[in-house]
């Protein structure tokens, strides 16, 4: 059944403000965005067709604030709401709020964000399906249960704490005769950090490639596939460059990996953008399901630049009950694309945060360039969120024009006030390893970090 | 084309109460919308003015704790807690304010007479928005 949306209200902030903003003026749809008292002399601020306060700074007053939220977007005549990514896409009661007051939420089912939330439904549903899930156990409580699960699922094993999350609460354990201390220390600190120390146990794959296979889905029941990305350039599982299509990756194992996906998704019966993440175990040549993330990505530009496809607009016109625009035998990649995701932190200090006033903001014109961003020369980067400034996108016909291409834009992409990760992320650009593609999901850590920092020190 | 709902009608009223307009028509396929306001000083406040105007004359500026939508009664129909004019004491309440059914007292933090409403009864007032200014009186 089909609804008219004229107007949406968006539920964040910052560069995927900006995005969901311009999708809207694109479409012809009326744009109110919600800010928070430090975010309402934003640029979503300015651009939206109109700004709505509703909360003080901190996240749980403002954007995780769903009544005020709600209560916004009703007494702004909006139809729908976008909730963009973080914050609370991808809490399943939020669009059940939505719903209950003739809300339409943009994004995938309160269903289908409850599912894939739930880890080891998550697992035990793509099994089922024959795809390959990375080994693991369910949880395990003593040293005695975990040698035998540890055993079972294979060295290396990485202990995780059940309440970690976010890299936090995780130790690689090579060998069995290390199992027992590194339990034990391993459930103490989550003790400590969590109040919980509850761990499981997954087989640890060293040589991982990070292969994420972006789908949409409609109401009518059409899952499409939109290729792949890879976001092995990780630290602390946070990523720093992502790129589109995954270099080396066989068409065998893009087949069946966008096959996996899209099976997934239809067992599902998803509904809007999501996005399954696969490692890729670069030793074996395997990959297996890891997790699937129910909401619009960071990196979906790098998607939208090889396909030609705007992934919100799509988002859109999925949530007000049309189907998707484009069948799957008309998605195509054509050429290269890399994101670099600039934050406002000191690489050199441990990648500190550095929130401050931006005195200059230069960003150069150019072919196959794109720049998402809420920065601004003046903008004071608050401390209260993340520390995202911008995505920059380079594209080219192959990927070492699209690196060629990065590397112009980083060298003329001036920033000053704040310190950011741009050196950092000229200093990958260069680097052999990277551009002859022998990277891995631990490179940047294990490898390049050190060697950066070690140079940051030298030229003290 | 877009179509004018109830929440439209309202935020334009609210709009249209801030402003220096003193007569407004739209007509617009079934809908006629006139407004005529007769002006008092007390009135007379747009949302940046009252803040310097407050400052100015010593008033104080009593904002929205919540984002919700403004009730100057206790239900439809019913009188005004206050108007312009009148003296409240420290703790009276002066507005609800409903959010999605939850009703939020403002109170007043201090004595003192009202000297301005500047939001709408149903209008959507934002967090923080200046709904009232009070002039403070010293309590005998």
């Amino acid at each position: 059944m089909e609804r008219h949306i004229s107007r949406i209200f968006i539920a964040n902030r910052s560069e995927i403000a900006v995005r969901i903003i311009r999708a809207c003026r694109e479409l012809g749809i009326e744009s109110v965005v919600a800010v928070s008292q430090v975010d309402q002399d934003s640029l979503p601020a300015r651009i939206a067709d109109r700004a709505v306060c509703i909360g003080s700074a901190p996240p749980a007053k403002s954007y995780l604030n769903v009544n005020a939220i709600v209560a916004a977007a009703l007494g702004s005549g909006a139809q729908a709401i976008h909730p963009g990514y973080g914050f609370l896409a991808e809490r399943p009661d939020f669009p059940e709020f939505c719903e209950r007051y003739g809300l339409i939420f943009i994004g995938p089912k309160a269903e289908n964000i409850r599912q894939m939330g739930d880890k080891l439904f998550a697992r035990k549903m793509v099994t089922s399906l024959g795809i390959p899930v990375i080994p693991g156990s369910e949880l395990v409580t003593n040293v005695k249960k975990a040698k035998g699960v540890a055993k079972k699922v294979g060295y290396p094993v990485l202990l995780k704490a059940a309440a970690g999350g976010g890299g936090r609460g995780m130790k690689i354990v090579r060998e069995p005769k290390d199992l027992s201390s590194n339990f034990l220390e391993a459930s103490a600190e989550a003790r400590t950090a969590f109040g919980d120390d509850r761990m499981f146990i997954e087989h640890y794959i060293s040589n991982a490639r990070h292969i994420e296979i972006q789908i949409i889905g409609d109401h009518a029941g059409n899952i499409v596939h939109l290729f792949e990305r890879d976001c092995s350039l990780q630290r602390r599982y946070q990523k720093m460059v992502e790129e589109a299509p995954s270099p080396n990756l066989t068409p065998q194992l893009r087949k069946e990996m966008c096959e996996a996906a899209v099976s997934i998704a239809q067992t599902m019966g998803y509904v809007s953008t999501g996005t399954i993440e696969f490692i890729l175990d670069q030793d074996e040549n395997r990959f297996f399901f890891m997790e699937m993330n129910t909401r619009i990505q960071v990196e979906h530009p790098v998607t939208e630049m090889i396909t030609g496809i705007d992934l919100i607009h799509e988002q859109i016109r999925v949530a007000a009950g049309h189907p998707i625009s484009f069948k799957q035998d008309q998605v195509k990649i054509s050429g290269h694309a890399i994101e670099c995701r600039i934050n406002a932190e000191s690489p050199g200090a441990d990648f500190r945060p550095s929130p401050g006033v931006i005195t200059q903001w230069d960003f150069p014109e150019g072919n196959g360039l794109r720049l998402d961003t809420h920065c601004y020369r003046g903008y004071m980067v608050p401390p209260n969120y993340d520390s995202l400034l911008a995505k920059v996108i380079a594209t080219g016909s192959d990927r070492s024009m699209a690196i060629e291409n990065m590397q112009s834009a980083l060298a003329k992409f001036t920033v000053s006030g704040i310190d950011t990760t741009l050196p950092f992320h000229q200093y990958i650009l260069q680097n052999e390893d990277y551009r002859c593609n022998r990277i891995n999901t631990s490179w940047i850590e294990n490898v390049l970090l050190k060697e950066y920092q070690s140079l940051s020190s030298a030229g003290k | 084309m877009n179509v004018i709902n109830a929440d439209d009608v309202i935020q334009l009223l609210g709009v249209i109460g801030e402003s220096k307009i003193d007569s407004f028509c739209l007509e617009l396929l079934s809908l006629k919308l006139q407004v005529n306001k007769h002006r008092n000083i007390e009135d007379d406040i747009d949302r940046e003015s009252s803040e310097v105007k407050a400052a100015h004359e010593g008033l104080v500026p009593i904002r929205a704790p919540v984002l919700g939508l403004f009730c100057i009664a206790e239900h439809h129909g019913a009188p005004p807690f206050v108007e312009v004019g009148q003296i409240v004491e420290q703790g009276a309440v002066l507005c609800l304010i409903d959010v999605l059914g939850e009703l939020h007292a403002v109170k007043a933090d201090l004595p003192g007479r009202i000297r301005g409403i500047s939001a709408l009864d149903g209008q959507m007032v934002e967090f923080d928005q200046q709904i009232f200014s009070l002039e403070k009186i010293e309590q005998q």
